[in-house]
């Protein structure tokens, strides 16, 4: 598992259709009115130049936690999404979340920010489980 | 319940993704009389068969649409966006009052 | 009592392992089970039987039967034919006093025939009703399978696990393999799983195989709980191969339960897995090539078959099993006895039907076969081999032999055909009805080995075509589960806001607030936080507040329909209290909604109506289609509530904004830099001095919350803040409002503004507005100084008359106040009623408007 949250996150609405995918950038369609673009840059800077191509767009870079996993068994301990839906949002761990996948392979997983640190333990005790470390 | 509803976003999904909003109903316009009013909001349908009905994505995509379900058996026959209307005499789902929280 | 090395026989005779067993040691082979093992040292007796008592032994060797149900290292209700063999394992009998061979609780067998009917506890243990607890105490521990220790904590960690498969093949069978393989032909996401441990190394190409895993039910959606020990495995499969196969049913004759009766796969596991003899002499009884096949492989393990009985041929009018001690010493038939320590009896193979059943299948009796097979088998789903009748012989024997002894029908819950025809005789007519009463197919064999029985009783004693009866509903588990299996991992989501590790450094009492931990307070006495925001300056985290952008050029109109508020003569730069209603009028949510330009609103919820609230907007959005986007913000920012005389001075020394009374009004929203971080200052007061909500990106929430703290803001908890609110009498939405209060009962009949077409809830409150209410909330004050209880009963005249729903101790006030629901016509200020606190009746004084500073000359200073 890898912490993934200092990366930067704008919400956008309107027509998401009109976006493209940029180096550097992780675009997640929710649908054809909203998505979430997670970048490496300036979210401001983004978020700015969403606004001049007539859609709607928020910095939220607090929003969300992101983690990265590598173990997909973790991965379907915590949630019943098929992976070859991702990138998408689905519940984990009980909570929304969303996923994408980085180009190492490994799974990206944003949760909302204030539920961080419960799916942070989520994941940990899923990974312990796997080793065979007894928790309880 | 462990069916399958198809988000027209996100495709097929468990059920227990969704968040369920009750059956359409008739907003009435104007100023209804009391008999109208409560019709609306505490009276419903409740057929045995198939029914149009609110469904949202909550853990999903987040969007909200209209789904055809057989309420016999949880197959789904259609889902449908919602289309707004200007004015007058609207599709609107139940009052879920305080519940929704 | 092994015989000579066998070709194909699982035991490693080079690894012996050592167990206990029921107080005796005993050491087998690596590949047995703990049953076999046993059965190898010569231990015959494995249960005691639920109701009787009657020892029981090995019977089906397949994990299907109750009979070798023992607690295993404190695990209650282990099957020891499947478990495996375990070096040090403690296996232990269950429902028995004293010893499994000789239990002291048996003498139920003896004399409690006649005394225990079906259904007798119900009608005998009814008089002196007060003594029903002794008698159930009592029928508790002499009836029943395990004991759970309910203080023993996990024994183990169990997981659940979420797959996705394309097609699943439920069993391992011939049928179920060649499907399995078949479908792999096609791609992968094939997965086979079969409950037998035999199978856990079976290699498939292309076929991921699972044993041993028992598909415990098919559900909606495709969805197959699969149960592989301590791994739940929650299949979705687009496609569901059932290949259960047909289970071996045993006769109904007397005696058919003692220790020595087996099925024929259970001799013929013990002979081929595991090189035992099951038994010295034999007798044998089938109606079928299969089971009668038998003979001659007990023969070829050195056992002497002293008779064999074709069913099919042969019409016993005396058919019993008899012996001593619960053991089986001899076979009568028609006034001849047969010397035997082993019967081997089987009427034939009923197909597995119940997963196809669960999901939606018909059952229908064949009058070929004498079984019930699956028909009608819904989309999705195939039945395959056995499990659908293919290659079965007819279940030829009778309904039931006579003779005598106790003739058993259900052997897991102790039914006998007695037990059957009596309900008959009181009238359970149905064979649902019949089943609940007798208890019959209940057991943990759920039905595999007794449905079929009780069936072609219950249609004998009716005289009716089993075709009538039909079958009752197949009900998941399948198999017997383990409850934590089910359970699976504690997972509670818990919601931390971007300061909260600043809160518990500093020792804060943390508890739960809705989904959200919080601080109760800082320190052992709320009342010095309070003091010190009346005083001087204090901080609280707001996080926990929904926050909303509703932004496009449709904003106000949105935003008006779904308040009853006015928002279109609103400047930029302002703020307005709003409540959500219903359109049954109901309060829903109430929060401060600030137009930061023509088309950008900033909306706050209570800290629990975030994602209710932002449902709420999209729903009826979807229904208006305004052109207005509505984005949930709660994480993405901050929020501090910076509050006191002296919060003015505090934030002017962290920003270069004027913050000044006449360029920073009451009510006024501005966009400025406190400490460096882009916030969005509310000048609100919810808490009743003159005060701040700051809203800020939230990882800079320890930054600015260092920073204010060290300007000398006092950290306070939602407790100080609740005694805050109460002084100036805000109402908190849920907590003095419930789903019954409006906004002229809850005494908000200014912000309704009913003029406008149209708002959610004005139907409502227009038949509101003509009526009286019958309840309004208001404050209240003790006469004397203690403090009821939230929920208290205020009493009118000796009536009950209304509730308190808010009551502090305020030293800013002097009193102890509150908020509370009483009646219109005893809600004007001055009204003396009664609140019960600790069953006495205490005076209170009836109150309007604010405790504290009524005027609101603080706030707005």
């Amino acid at each position: 598992m890898r912490d993934l949250s200092l990366d930067g996150i704008v919400e956008i609405r309107g027509n998401v259709m009109l976006l493209s995918d940029e180096p550097a950038e992780e675009l997640v369609r929710l649908s054809p009115r909203r998505a979430i673009l997670f970048t490496h840059g300036d979210p401001a800077d983004a978020a700015e130049r969403i606004r001049a191509a007539g859609m709607l767009a928020y910095d939220v870079t607090g929003a969300y936690a992101g983690m990265a996993i590598a173990d997909e068994r973790v991965l379907r301990r915590l949630t019943d999404l098929d992976l070859a839906q991702i990138p998408t949002a689905a519940p984990f761990a009980h909570v929304s979340a969303l996923f994408g996948r980085g180009a190492d392979g490994w799974i990206h997983v944003y949760v909302h920010q204030e539920l961080g640190h419960y799916v942070a333990e989520a994941v940990l005790d899923a990974l312990a489980g796997l080793e065979g470390t007894q928790w309880h | 319940m462990s069916f399958l509803l198809s988000c027209p976003f996100c495709g097929p999904r468990p059920v227990d993704e969704y968040a369920y909003f009750g059956e359409v109903t008739k907003r009435p316009s104007g100023s209804p009389s009391l008999r109208e009013l409560t019709d609306y909001v505490y009276f419903r349908d409740n057929v045995a068969g198939v029914q149009r009905e609110w469904w949202q994505h909550r853990s999903g995509c987040g969007e909200w649409f209209l789904a055809e379900r057989d309420t016999r058996t949880n197959e789904v026959l259609e889902v449908i966006l919602p289309q707004p209307q200007a004015d007058g005499v609207r599709p609107v789902g139940s009052d879920p009052g305080n519940e929704a929280a | 009592m092994r015989l000579d090395p066998r070709d194909g026989e699982r035991v490693d005779r080079s690894k012996p392992v050592s167990f206990t067993f029921a107080g005796w040691k005993v050491t087998g082979f690596e590949g047995d089970t703990l049953a076999s093992a046993a059965f190898a040292a010569g231990k015959r007796v494995f249960s005691r039987s639920f109701k009787y008592h009657r020892p029981r032994g090995l019977l089906c060797c397949s994990g299907h039967c109750p009979n070798c149900q023992m607690t295993v290292d404190g695990v209650p209700n282990v099957r020891v034919c499947t478990e495996p063999i375990r070096e040090g394992a403690v296996v232990e009998g269950q429902n028995v006093r004293w010893s499994l061979d000789f239990d002291l609780m048996s003498v139920t067998d003896k004399i409690g025939g006649p005394f225990t009917p079906v259904g007798f506890y119900y009608r005998t243990f009814i008089r002196p009703r007060a003594a029903w607890p002794l008698y159930e105490k009592f029928l508790r521990s002499a009836a029943g399978l395990g004991k759970l220790d309910p203080h023993a904590g996990h024994s183990r960690r169990y997981e659940t696990e979420h797959r996705h498969a394309r097609v699943l093949v439920v069993g391992g069978g011939e049928a179920g393999r060649k499907a399995a393989l078949d479908a792999a032909q096609a791609g992968p996401g094939v997965v086979l799983v079969d409950e037998d441990a035999r199978h856990a190394r079976l290699t498939l190409a292309g076929v991921e195989v699972l044993a041993p895993a028992r598909a415990l039910g098919i559900w909606e959606g495709g969805l197959v709980p699969v149960d592989a020990g301590t791994t739940l495995y929650r299949f979705r499969a687009e496609k569901i191969l059932v290949a259960t196969g047909a289970l071996e049913q045993p006769i109904v004759f007397p005696g058919n339960d003692l220790v020595g009766v087996m099925l024929p796969d259970g001799a013929r596991r013990l002979i081929r897995d595991f090189s035992i003899k099951p038994g010295e002499r034999a007798a044998v009884i089938g109606s079928d090539d299969e089971t009668l096949a038998i003979a001659d492989e007990l023969a070829e393990a050195g056992i002497e078959v002293t008779k064999v009985i074709d069913l099919r041929e042969a019409r016993p009018r005396e058919l019993a099993a008899q012996g001593g001690k619960g053991r089986v010493a001899r076979l009568a038939l028609d006034g001849e006895h047969y010397g035997c320590d082993l019967l081997v009896a089987s009427g034939g193979r009923q197909p597995a039907y119940s997963l196809l059943a669960q999901a939606g299948a018909r059952v229908e009796y064949d009058e070929t076969l004498g079984v019930f097979v699956p028909t009608q088998i819904p989309d999705g789903i195939e039945a395959v081999g056995s499990v659908t009748g293919e290659g079965l012989s007819k279940v030829a024997p009778e309904p039931t032999y006579p003779g005598k002894g106790k003739c058993f029908v259900c052997i897991c819950e102790d039914v006998t055909t007695k037990d059957m025809k009596r309900a008959i005789g009181e009238g359970f007519d149905s064979i649902e009805l019949a089943k609940r009463y007798t208890t019959t197919t209940m057991g943990p064999c759920q039905g595999k080995l007794c449905h079929l029985s009780s069936i072609r009783v219950y249609a004998q004693e009716n005289r009716m075509y089993e075709s009538a009866i039909g079958t009752t509903t197949a009900r998941p588990p399948w198999s017997p589960v383990e409850l934590g299996l089910l359970a699976g991992r504690e997972l509670t989501p818990a919601r931390r806001g971007s300061i909260h590790w600043r809160h518990e450094e500093a020792g804060a009492t943390i508890l739960w607030a809705g989904p959200w931990k919080r601080p109760y307070a800082y320190g052992e006495h709320p009342e010095d936080e309070v003091r010190a925001v009346h005083e001087s300056l204090g901080v609280i985290d707001v996080s926990t507040l929904g926050k909303l952008f509703v932004e496009g050029p449709e904003a106000v109109e949105l935003l008006e329909r779904l308040y009853p508020n006015r928002f279109g003569d609103m400047k930029p730069g302002r703020i307005r209290y709003g409540v959500l209603t219903s359109d049954a009028g109901r309060i829903m949510d109430d929060g401060t909604i600030a137009r930061l330009s023509d088309d950008l609103f900033y909306v706050t919820t209570t800290s629990t109506g975030a994602d209710a609230v932002t449902a709420w907007f999209e729903w009826w959005n979807a229904v208006w289609g305004y052109e207005v986007e509505i984005v949930n913000v709660t994480g993405a920012l901050a929020a501090v509530n910076l509050a006191g005389p002296r919060s003015r001075d505090a934030l002017q020394r962290l920003t270069e904004a004027d913050v000044s009374a006449e360029a920073f009004k009451y009510l006024d929203a501005h966009e400025i830099e406190v400490a460096g971080v882009p916030t969005l200052a509310l000048r609100i007061g919810f808490v009743g001095e003159l005060g701040y909500e700051l809203h800020f990106p939230s990882p800079a929430g320890e930054h600015l919350w260092d920073a204010l703290v060290a300007e000398g803001a006092q950290p306070f908890g939602l407790e100080p803040q609740r005694v805050l609110r109460l002084e100036k009498g805000h109402v908190i939405v849920g907590q003095d409002t419930d789903s019954e209060s409006n906004l002229y009962s809850a005494g908000m009949s200014w912000l309704p503004k009913m003029d406008k077409d149209d708002f959610v809830g004005k139907f409502a409150l227009e038949h509101f507005g003509q009526r009286e209410e019958k309840e309004k909330l208001v404050g209240f004050t003790m006469e004397e100084d203690v403090l009821p209880a939230e929920g208290a009963q205020i009493v009118i005249e000796g009536l009950p008359a209304g509730r308190v729903t808010s009551a502090r101790r305020s030293e800013a006030v002097g009193e102890v106040i509150g908020l509370a629901w009483v009646p219109t016509d005893r809600s004007e200020a001055g009204t003396r009623v009664e609140i019960v606190i600790d069953r006495l009746r205490r005076g209170a004084r009836i109150t309007h408007g604010a405790f504290f500073d009524p005027s609101g000359e603080r706030m707005r200073s």
